[in-house]
Parts: structure tokens; sequence; C-alpha cells
């Protein structure tokens, strides 16, 4: 009966549909249809809204009609194979790329990227990192900074994308956004890390990016710099320990 | 028949916010604010599913409600009436998220929702057959040694019947509870649901229902497709309750005394205080139905 039933709601043609409509009691084969559409709505809205909460900026930015079309499509494609919804959609940043309906917003597809990432982040168990006054203290008692360590939290990730998605997501933090200076043909290269109980994302710079990836693989300091002349490492520094991003400071 | 009728757990929920006063969901729009007012609910009801993860802020605001209120969980994705086996990872994440919060209840559905890997998201119809019993019997064998508790199994709210079924839904629940010794959830908008799109009399249900095993009742709200022929009644949880419902939910009291009820909300969510009206509304009942009892006692 199972295997009916998921034929019955994953496919479109009528037969799929017949061996377990034989099983509904009803007046009529209309009547019995009918019934049987209450759960294949109620399947397919609600995994639609599922993938919606996963991808709420991409849905702001194609408008509610346009992403569940390509919803519906993905969910036949990739139904879900685990009760925890926050991690569906795992490959809907692949599926939206060879969505033809979409093929002209080639920034898309590095949106739903981010976005999942994002959500995994914040469903991800919380790592103690320093606080802002803690980070402030370990540096202020360094005596070599030659010899300093700067540990990132290992949930960190660093993207560099070729698309302005970042400023794109950000601008859709805010109820009306403003995308009148958004170039969204500019890459850009964005960190995002957990900060409390959320992912966020944070526009870097090219020269920060550069920094940071130095430091994911050697947490030290003086092999890290980089070479860019609009590096200023104080500046990047504050930030980071704003944005509580370092798992610990330490002096060799 | 196992047996986790655990009566001094059972008879420490008399003194409880749990058996005492009306609960309402626990949804994220309405956690800051659950902590700031503290409101006057007997107890939260989570989905399981939606607080399995290791961080974030489900599981965070989960602990500080814990520390004041009294918890039921429910679970929404155990598939306890499918063909195939439970989801034994499933299983072990749900079963350690209660252990931890130690919930008043843990609740599941006579429903399945897993077919194969894929999971769907609803709580699909079961043919009442002798076969399907049996295998439900052996799931919830599974899920009360693995709790180590008794669960309560909800009533469905369906939208066709099947041909196949041999045996009457009332008479299938009341199997059920005899051979593995699970309680039931009456979730009264179901009855109402799903009697509406079977043509049936909600009262007869109720009066077949096997009311002893009743441990927690549900009310919400549902919609109306009223395009479709016959119209049909759609289990939503996004309205309030409805007129009809609050009546049965009487109706039900005074056959069963009063009884833990939870207002039950999964979308189109209102302002926190309109739950709470309504769980107000749920205690006036309740205190009513105690008197009547009280009455008969005298």
């Amino acid at each position: 009966m199972q295997r009916q039933f998921n034929q019955a709601l994953f496919s479109s043609t009528p037969e799929a549909r017949d061996s377990l409509l034989q099983d509904i009691r009803g007046d009529n084969m209309r009547e019995c249809n009918q019934r049987l559409n209450v759960y294949r709505n109620n399947v397919f809205v609600s995994l639609m809204d599922a993938l919606g909460e996963v991808f709420p900026v991409c849905k702001q930015v194609v408008g509610e009609a346009f992403f569940n079309a390509m919803a519906r499509q993905y969910i036949e494609r990739h139904p879900p194979t685990s009760p925890i919804l926050s991690g569906y959609g795992d490959q809907f940043s692949e599926f939206v790329q060879n969505f033809f309906p979409a093929q002209s917003l080639l920034y898309l597809p590095c949106l739903c990227d981010v976005e999942y990432r994002l959500l995994q982040l914040t469903h991800a168990a919380e790592v103690p990192t320093l606080s802002l006054e803690a980070a402030q203290q370990r540096l202020s008692q360094v005596q070599n900074p030659e010899a300093l360590r700067l540990h990132l939290d290992p949930q960190c990730e660093l993207l560099s994308v070729p698309f302005a998605v970042g400023s794109l997501y950000l601008a859709h933090q805010s109820e009306t956004p403003n995308l009148n200076q958004l170039d969204i043909a500019q890459n850009e290269y964005l960190l995002l890390a957990k900060a409390g109980l959320y992912g966020r994302m944070y526009l870097i710079s090219a020269a920060e990016f550069d920094f940071l990836s130095a430091l994911q693989s050697d947490p030290s300091l003086s092999q890290a710099l980089p070479d860019q002349a609009d590096f200023e490492l104080g500046q990047t520094l504050a930030r980071l320990m704003t944005w509580q991003v370092f798992h610990d400071i330490q002096e060799s | 028949m196992d047996t986790y009728l655990n009566q001094q757990t059972e008879d420490s929920h008399l003194s409880s916010g749990f058996a005492q006063r009306t609960g309402i969901s626990l949804k994220p729009s309405y956690y800051e604010q659950i902590l700031r007012e503290q409101p006057d609910v007997g107890f939260f009801e989570i989905h399981a599913e939606n607080y399995l993860s290791a961080g974030g802020p489900a599981p965070y605001y989960l602990d500080r409600v814990c520390e004041q209120y009294d918890i039921t969980v429910h679970g929404v994705g155990l598939s306890l009436g499918g063909e195939g086996s439970l989801d034994a990872e499933h299983l072990e994440h749900v079963a350690q998220l209660v252990e931890r919060v130690q919930p008043k209840v843990f609740s599941e559905h006579l429903a399945w929702s897993t077919h194969q890997q894929t999971f769907l998201n609803d709580l699909l119809p079961v043919p009442y057959t002798e076969q399907r019993l049996a295998l439900l019997c052996e799931h919830v064998d599974q899920v009360q040694n693995r709790l180590q508790r008794k669960i309560l199994i909800e009533n469905p709210s369906t939208y066709f019947e099947f041909n196949s079924s041999a045996i009457s839904e009332t008479e299938f629940i009341a199997e059920l509870v005899k051979r593995t010794g699970c309680g039931l959830l009456l979730d009264v908008n179901n009855v109402e649901v799903s009697c509406f799109n079977h043509q049936r009399s909600a009262a007869e249900y109720l009066h077949q229902f096997p009311m002893h095993a009743v441990g927690q009742i549900h009310l919400a709200g549902y919609s109306l497709d009223e395009n479709a022929q016959p119209a049909l009644k759609i289990d939503s949880h996004d309205q309030a309750v409805a007129h009809e419902v609050w009546q049965l939910y009487q109706h039900v009291l005074q056959l069963i005394g009063d009884c833990p009820t939870l207002i039950e909300r999964d979308g189109n969510f209102p302002a926190l205080s309109v739950l709470l009206q309504e769980a107000e509304q749920a205690n006036q009942i309740r205190r009513l139905a105690k008197e009547e009892a009280d009455a008969k006692t005298i």
C-alpha cells in the first residue's frame, strides 16, 4: 500500500494512482481523487514551506510562486530522507543551477549554497569562543607578537564567491531591502561563523580572506600575514574579535 | 504485553502544571515572550523532530523553558503505522531527547510518514487490518521498550477510508491499547475532522472510543475545503479551535472527567495572548467538569 501511495503522490500519470484509488472509499472516482489530493497537497505544501524556511532569501528574491514551482520539482526529484527537515535541501543549490527557468539568475545557486551553510551552522553545537574582552586581554598580555597563534573556531567557513550574494543576503535581513547600490556581478569574500545561537555571515576583503585561510591551516600569525597593501592587521583583528571567531589566542 | 505503568510517576503528575492547567504548543515566535512574561500555562508541548539539533535556538530555549514548565513531547516522524521497520537511528535520537527533557508525556500518531528512505512529512492513513494492527503493536512495543515508558497514541484525522479496512478505527485503537498497554491522546479536532469527512457521528465515535486509556487531549483548529465535493475538513492547526470542537470537548469531559489538555497550533500564529485565552477557555470547561464530577460523588 505504501508503495502505491508513494507513487500516487509523486507521479503525474493517472496509472500511478489507479491501484491506490481502487482501495479508497467514495461514490465515484472524482471523489476518491479529491480525497487523495488532500494528502498530496499536504505533503507538497508542507515540504515547500520547509524549503522556504531553509532558503528564505532565495524565496524573497524570486517570489513565492517561482520558488514553489522550483521547490515542487526539487521535492519530486529529491524527497527528504530524514524526519529532521532542518537538514533538507542539501542538493537544492545544485538543482537550482540546472533548473531551466532560473538559468538567467546565475547567482541563485550560490545564494542557496550560502543560505544552506548558514542554517547548518545555526543547528550545529555551540563551540566556546573568546569574548571580545577575553580576546583583548590575551592580546594585551602578549610579549612577542611574532610568536602569536590565533586559533579560529573550527566551524568558521571561508567562501570566495563570484557574485555579490553576501551583500544580497545582508540586504534582505532588512524588511525593506535596498538593492540600489548592489552590483550582483561583483565577486565577494565571505566569512560564515556561529555567533551565539545563530550562523552569521560577514563580508571580508580579499586580503582578510587570504589571512583567515592561512590561519585555518596554520594558526601562526607571522606566517599568515598577507602581502596586500590594503591589509590593516589592527582593524582586521578588531573585527574578528568583535565577531568572536577565535577559539583561542596563545603565545607559543 | 510489556507494562510501563509506573504508578509513582503517574501520581506525581496530579500535582503538576501538566495535570492542572491547559498547555500550549511551544513555537520559536513565542520563545522570548515566554521567558520574559512567564505566562500561566500548565505546560508546553514540543514536536520532537524540531528539537533534535545539536545546537541553535531550539535546544537553547527548550532548556530555559524546561526549567520553569512541564513539557510534553509529541513525535511526528517515527512512522509507527508504517509497513517497514522503524528507523532505529531516529528512534535513538528521540529517546535521547526524552531522556534529556523528561517530559510528562511522550505521544505519537496512528499514521505513517516514511516509505523506505523517503520521509513524506505528513501523517498518512493506515488500513485497519489485522496485519497492520500486529505491525503497529510491534512498533509501539519497540518504542515503549526503548523509552522505558508508556506512550500515548493519537487518533488520526483522515481524508479517506480504505476499502481494505476490515475493522473500525475505534476497534483498531482499542485493540492496540489492549495488546501494547499504551495510552491514548484523544485529539478532539481529529474526531470532528474525520467524522465530518466520512459523514459519521462524532458523538457515536466518542461513545465507542476506549476512553479509559486517554491520558491527554488535543484541541486545534481546522480549515474547510468547500470546493471539494463533498466538502472536506482539513486538520490544519492554523485556526482557532472551532465551536463544534469546544462542544465535543465538553462532551468528552462529561464522559471521562478532567483530563490534561493542549491547545495545539502549528501555523498562522496569533499573538501569544490569543492562545492563552483558548487555554483559559479549556480551563473553564475543565473546572466545570471537575465540579460536576465532585457533585456526583457527594
